[in-house]
């Protein structure tokens, strides 16, 4: 027993201080959203005595967060299901060199990871087809950006499916379409549980491409709207970590439910070789 | 059975994909080379050619806001990336041991990656604010006084701070996943051999992890050179400019008036070349080193 202690003693010790280091700021994060402004001004880091539950009522009310949560849904929403769609589909012939030419498209793919994303003919580009400023051009280019790392992904998890299969479904007379989506898609559910989180959680936190690509109030998600909302109260430190808050609670529930989709993703979508 | 050779079906269930692959990712990281040519402000229908005058902007009007820009950008990447390195192989260690609180601790690290960065550098924002901020509250007992992001000295070291902070959790991750398949047997053999602990870890651990520290180091100096989200929300580049990377300038220059988005996208193509070079030295001398078993 007395090893046992002094053995993992050290590492408990270091790792509880980091685990502290994360934890302060986001707890301090709460403890601010719960203040009174008069109470923050005051007294900003001690412990809230009143919690103020209004503050959450006044952010949503005050920086207009109805718009924005319902746009980062639908934005979130499409692109993760966009993404998923768009990249079985593509996956299926790459993995089963159904073309001509496969390799070259899996590595073309690829190379995207290690390429610089070029913003201002991509601005140029969204100007040309009248995507700027809408619900679908804003859907379309965040799919075009999540495709390369699923369908890395999916077409490592489709080699894995036995070709048998394939050859059975066409026997019985299941057509190239209806096999990728009747059979083929519920099988890979894994990995796309792990690429819907992984482009579901880029989206909802991106805002850098609303701040660049959307410019009506209307379209904006949350993260952008939070952002302007900043510019306008930088005094009203509770009412800001209280949006704060708003954005992250959906994060964190879906983060403690789908840990291990998460996770895996990230090993998965790094591990290139 | 080859299904797919003669038919038109695999085409088009990859036509979705490559067009919005080649609009969105392919066409804007091909076409900065030809924007980096022109004149290019905003206005689709109306930029000309300019030959090279984009770049001679870059090394001769511009030249101190440039340079001065990269000389941060490698100070920045160069101390992330030995930073996040050192101290998530260590949290990796640490944390693959059999802890009641293990995966606890790992969640809790992992975190910052979920919140993203804009939660990240708000969170942030508030704990570095000079006036209410914990930080300066701290200070102020010690009777220091610091403007903390407002101060052009340590400015770029917090924001060091921050993006290590809010990173190292992913690295961490990877890592992990690499001592998890290193095989127990090898310890075992070490330990016959009479090495344990530090020993163990230096000759055994390290070398077996090599892969994927190549991996971490790539990673973190492709996401560190071209980083300006998390600088964008902290600081903007002041102050002072001193925490203005080549990403941050470049990303100014698109949205200032005046200054042609044809110039911005010459600045991209010298961020590639910088990101290029780099990464081939760090891959050539981590590869050197990476062992097989």
């Amino acid at each position: 027993m007395k090893r046992f202690l002094s053995k993992s003693l050290l590492p408990n010790a270091v790792l509880l201080a980091v685990a502290l280091i994360m934890l302060i700021p986001m707890l301090q994060i709460v403890n601010v959203a719960l203040k009174s402004n008069a109470e923050f001004l005051a007294n900003p880091i001690s412990i809230v005595k009143k919690p103020q539950w209004s503050n959450f009522i006044e952010a949503w009310t005050s920086a207009e967060m109805s718009i924005y949560f319902f746009n980062s849904f639908i934005y979130t929403f499409f692109v993760a299901a966009g993404v998923c769609i768009v990249a079985t589909l593509a996956a299926y012939p790459i993995a089963r060199k159904h073309v001509k030419g496969s390799n070259f498209l899996y590595m073309l793919f690829l190379s995207a990871l290690f390429l610089p994303a070029g913003l201002v003919p991509l601005l140029f580009i969204m100007k040309y087809l009248n995507l700027m400023n809408t619900y679908h051009g804003f859907i379309l280019m965040k799919i075009g950006g999540g495709l390369s790392v699923a369908v890395f992904i999916f077409t490592a998890f489709i080699k894995g499916i036995p070709k048998e299969l394939d050859e059975a479904a066409a026997i019985d007379g299941c057509g190239y379409l209806r096999y990728v989506l009747t059979i083929l898609l519920p099988l890979m559910k894994p990995a796309i549980m792990t690429v819907g989180m992984l482009s579901a959680i880029g989206t909802w936190n991106d805002f850098i491409s609303p701040y660049v690509f959307l410019i009506d109030k209307e379209l904006r998600p949350l993260t952008s709207g939070l952002y302007m909302f900043m510019g306008e109260y930088t005094v009203n430190w509770p009412i800001l970590a209280s949006g704060i808050l708003i954005i992250a609670a959906p994060l964190l529930i879906a983060f403690i439910f789908l840990q291990k989709f998460i996770v895996s993703g990230i090993t998965a979508g790094s591990i290139k070789g | 059975m080859n299904r797919g050779a003669s038919n038109i079906w695999p085409w088009l269930l990859l036509m979705p994909a490559l067009i919005l692959f080649s609009l969105f990712v392919l066409f804007p990281t091909i076409g900065n080379v030809y924007f980096s040519l022109t004149d290019y402000a905003g206005n689709i229908h109306n930029f000309d050619f300019v030959g090279l005058e984009n770049y001679k902007r870059a090394f001769t009007a511009d030249y101190d806001g440039v340079w001065n820009a990269i000389k941060i950008t490698l100070i920045f990447c160069i101390t992330v990336t030995i930073l996040q390195n050192a101290i998530s192989i260590v949290l990796a260690v640490l944390v693959n041991q059999k802890l009641k609180l293990s995966s606890f601790y790992r969640s809790t690290i992992f975190m910052p990656n979920i919140l993203g960065i804009l939660v990240v550098g708000l969170i942030w924002t508030l704990v570095f604010d000079p006036f209410s901020g914990p930080v300066s509250q701290l200070l102020n007992h010690f009777k220091i006084n610091s403007a903390l992001l407002g101060d052009s000295k340590i400015a770029l070291a917090l924001v060091i701070f921050v993006q290590v902070w809010a990173h190292m959790g992913y690295s961490m991750v990877l890592y992990l996943a690499g001592l998890q398949s290193i095989p127990k047997e090898l310890y075992e053999a070490a330990y016959i051999d009479g090495a344990s602990g530090w020993k163990s870890f230096r000759h055994v651990t390290l070398p077996l992890l090599q892969s994927m520290v190549t991996i971490n180091i790539i990673l973190m100096i492709i996401g560190t050179l071209g980083t300006f989200d998390i600088i964008f929300v902290l600081t903007n580049g002041g102050p002072n400019e001193s925490t203005m990377t080549l990403g941050m300038y470049i990303f100014t220059k698109i949205f200032s008036g005046g200054s042609s988005q044809g110039y911005a996208s010459a600045l991209a193509m010298v961020q590639f070349v910088i990101i290029f070079c780099v990464v081939f030295i760090a891959q050539f001398y981590s590869r050197r080193r990476e062992t097989e078993f």
